[in-house]
């Protein structure tokens, strides 16, 4: 199954949120929308989610050429509850627009508040649970009723590294059941993580959208790493090639079409010790950086 | 369908399920119920003054019939009369009812009975009739004259055997509920309940869109069936408001309590389309509104609009057929509460049920098309965090 933007564009009067995104979402695997803050991340949601229409493009499911609502489950940025109404009502609520019935709602409910170690505050109102505990209350109704296209804003958010983990673990899961699932997030440092593939944003504009691998594959060839004891200026001089990052004494360095490798491993060795020399493995970060300088 | 009553529960549900708030609901009642029961034997002094009875007729023999029995029948301990027998003449009037309801504004006259040929029609001040009808009652059956078409008029059109007056004209607490209280109940129950379902909502809406619960919603339903569902939901959290208020009322006022006294069906479409007017103009406005500041104040704004009726109602309880009162009940923003009144006094003609009434509805259906434009557009512009 496949969840196709198919050339969205969106403005809001003269502002322009969102410029041509195309890509695709792959079944099974967890794909990441992102970029920083103002890229377009929420809009392009709500588009999906069929909250706003495009003023151009469309979104095709490779199964049904418009999805349903029910088959939707999406957790926004903000903890999106009712918060004078308990755990199980809010619950229950959100299972039964989805289609669910009450009995069916109330069967799936228990299993899910376990899993996430809820159960204690089933009858606890939302206002006095904690942010992580309301986190993992709005992750349970996005998932209640078992969507096939499952849409995160920022899932992370108020939760504890041992959530966090857990978190991730059924994100795992229900990729590996066949659903799509696309988690937003600015936090780039924290998507490498999760990520199969990534479709990063800028100001409304797509800069990438490629499978981990690939994108990672791209940059890495156009990377160095290596470590030694020459001084920051050797790198400088050297026609080709720029420091991205600098660790005591190993460097990480971004090469273009003019760098000559033997060249520069043999004017390093003549001059330097060299410790090692190895082809970069390219955070998601600094793929956003680099995909942001070719743009 | 099912999810515009999942909405319309999950309101209901919102509201009835806090203690605090089904406490208010009880409690208030309860306590006008006291106001009412036991703060209402001064009334009684009010009305211990004599009340001024017109006479007209096309023909001369039922004020002469009035005239030979020299009105003697009630009295005051000063001594004085308790009813003034007025002749405003010997007149023919085409338009019947705005002469009569001229002659009542400007001369002070209480009571105007007007007879053409065989027929009787009975002019008062509205919230003081019974005492009226007890006196032609009395009059009818203390005088010689056959009057029996007067007496059928009286039974047919007004409730007489009810009444529980004591001495002379005085009006007994019963009365008071039943006369005054009565007529003002509707109209301020009505006022109340869209001030209030309003106000809930433009703020829960508020708070739905701030912590962005509104994406969830409209992620599982259509925003048409979103909007249905509110208005739903604002109508049956009313509906339990008003059951629960009448439950109480009926509980402690026993048998003197009516909400509707007079033509229930047409009071509550009144009712009805008024709250479904109001309603949809919250709605509609709570789509220009993105904070809960916002809503306050748009809400208190909207709130004052309803003021407007009240404002007008003693001149609409005293002069039902005037011309302010006429243009109270064709604009559909003071109609239902204006209308609600004049339905209670039996002061409306089929001519002005139906107009007032189609301009309601008219008015109703567009706005209800305008507030489901506006509420949409509103949701093009959700907040972003």
């Amino acid at each position: 199954m496949l969840l196709s933007v198919n050339n969205i564009s969106k403005s809001f009067g003269s502002k322009k949120a969102l410029v041509n995104i195309t890509f695709s979402a792959l079944s099974g695997k967890i794909t990441g929308l992102l970029g920083p803050n103002g890229a377009g991340k929420t809009t392009l949601i709500r588009i999906i989610l069929g909250i706003i229409p495009p003023d151009s493009g469309n979104i095709t499911n490779s199964d049904i050429k418009t999805f349903r609502r029910y088959e939707l489950g999406y957790v926004p940025e903000e903890h999106a509850l009712y918060e004078k109404s308990k755990v199980f009502d809010n619950l229950i609520y959100f299972a039964e627009l989805k289609g669910l019935s009450k009995q069916e709602a109330s069967l799936r409910v228990l299993p899910w508040l376990e899993k996430l170690e809820l159960t204690e505050y089933k009858n606890s109102y939302i206002e006095t649970l904690s942010k992580g505990n309301r986190q993992k209350v709005q992750l349970i109704a996005s998932l209640l009723h078992d969507p096939r296209i499952i849409i995160w804003d920022e899932p992370f958010s108020g939760l504890d590294p041992l959530a966090r983990e857990k978190v991730i673990k059924i994100m795992r899961e229900e990729a590996e059941r066949g659903k799509i699932f696309i988690v937003s997030t600015h936090q780039l440092d924290s998507a490498d993580n999760f990520c199969d593939s990534i479709v990063l944003l800028h100001k409304g504009k797509l800069l990438l959208s490629d499978s981990l691998e690939n994108a990672g594959k791209m940059l890495n060839d156009n990377y160095l790493e290596v470590s030694t004891d020459a001084p920051p200026q050797f790198f400088v001089e050297f026609s080709g090639c720029k420091i991205i990052s600098q660790n005591v004494d190993s460097y990480k360095i971004a090469i273009d079409s003019t760098f000559d490798k033997k060249k520069f491993i043999a004017e390093l060795n003549r001059n330097y010790d060299i410790k090692n020399i190895a082809t970069g493995k390219s955070t998601i970060k600094e793929i956003f950086f680099h995909s942001l300088e070719l743009s | 369908m099912k999810n515009i009553l999942n909405i319309a529960l999950w309101e209901l549900k919102q509201k009835f399920s806090k203690r605090a708030y089904l406490y208010v609901t009880v409690i208030t009642p309860l306590i006008l119920i006291f106001l009412v029961k036991f703060t209402t034997g001064g009334v009684s002094e009010r009305s211990v003054s004599p009340v001024t009875l017109g006479l007209i007729n096309t023909e001369s023999s039922f004020i002469n019939s009035f005239r030979s029995l020299s009105f003697n029948f009630g009295t005051y301990n000063n001594p004085q009369p308790d009813i003034i027998p007025v002749n405003l003449g010997n007149v023919s009037v085409s338009n019947k009812i705005s002469f009569i309801d001229s002659i009542m504004g400007k001369s002070g006259v209480d009571y105007i009975l007007f007879k053409d040929e065989n027929s009787y029609e009975l002019i008062s001040r509205y919230f003081r009739r019974p005492s009226l009808i007890s006196k032609i009652e009395m009059f009818t059956s203390l005088a010689s004259v056959n009057e029996n078409s007067l007496i059928n008029f009286s039974g047919n059109k007004i409730r007489i055997s009810t009444l529980d007056l004591n001495t002379g004209s005085e009006y007994s607490t019963v009365d008071f509920i039943k006369n005054t209280v009565t007529i003002y109940l509707l109209p301020i129950i009505f006022i109340f309940v869209v001030v209030f379902a309003g106000n809930s909502f433009i703020r829960g809406f508020a708070q739905e869109r701030q912590g962005r619960i509104i994406e969830i919603l409209l992620s599982s339903c259509s925003r048409n069936q979103l909007f249905y569902g509110k208005i739903l939901g604002l109508l049956l959290v009313t509906v339990v408001h008003i059951f629960i208020w009448w439950a109480v009322a009926k509980l402690f006022l026993e048998n003197n309590f009516s909400l509707l006294t007079t033509s229930p069906a047409l009071g509550g479409l009144f009712f009805t389309l008024g709250f479904l007017l109001y309603t949809a103009l919250f709605i509609g406005l709570s789509g220009l509104i993105t904070t809960e500041n916002e809503a306050q104040h748009i809400s208190s704004n909207l709130s004052l609009l309803l003021v407007v009726p009240l404002v007008f109602s003693t001149h609409v309880i005293a002069s039902p057929q005037s011309l302010l009162s006429q243009i109270l009940s064709y604009f559909p923003l003071t109609s239902p509460p204006v209308m609600l009144i004049k339905i209670q006094l039996e002061a409306v003609s089929i001519n002005e049920l139906i107009i007032s009434g189609a301009i309601l509805l008219v008015s109703c259906l567009v706005l209800i098309k305008l507030a489901v434009k506006y509420f949409n557009n509103g949701l093009e512009n959700l907040p972003n965090t």
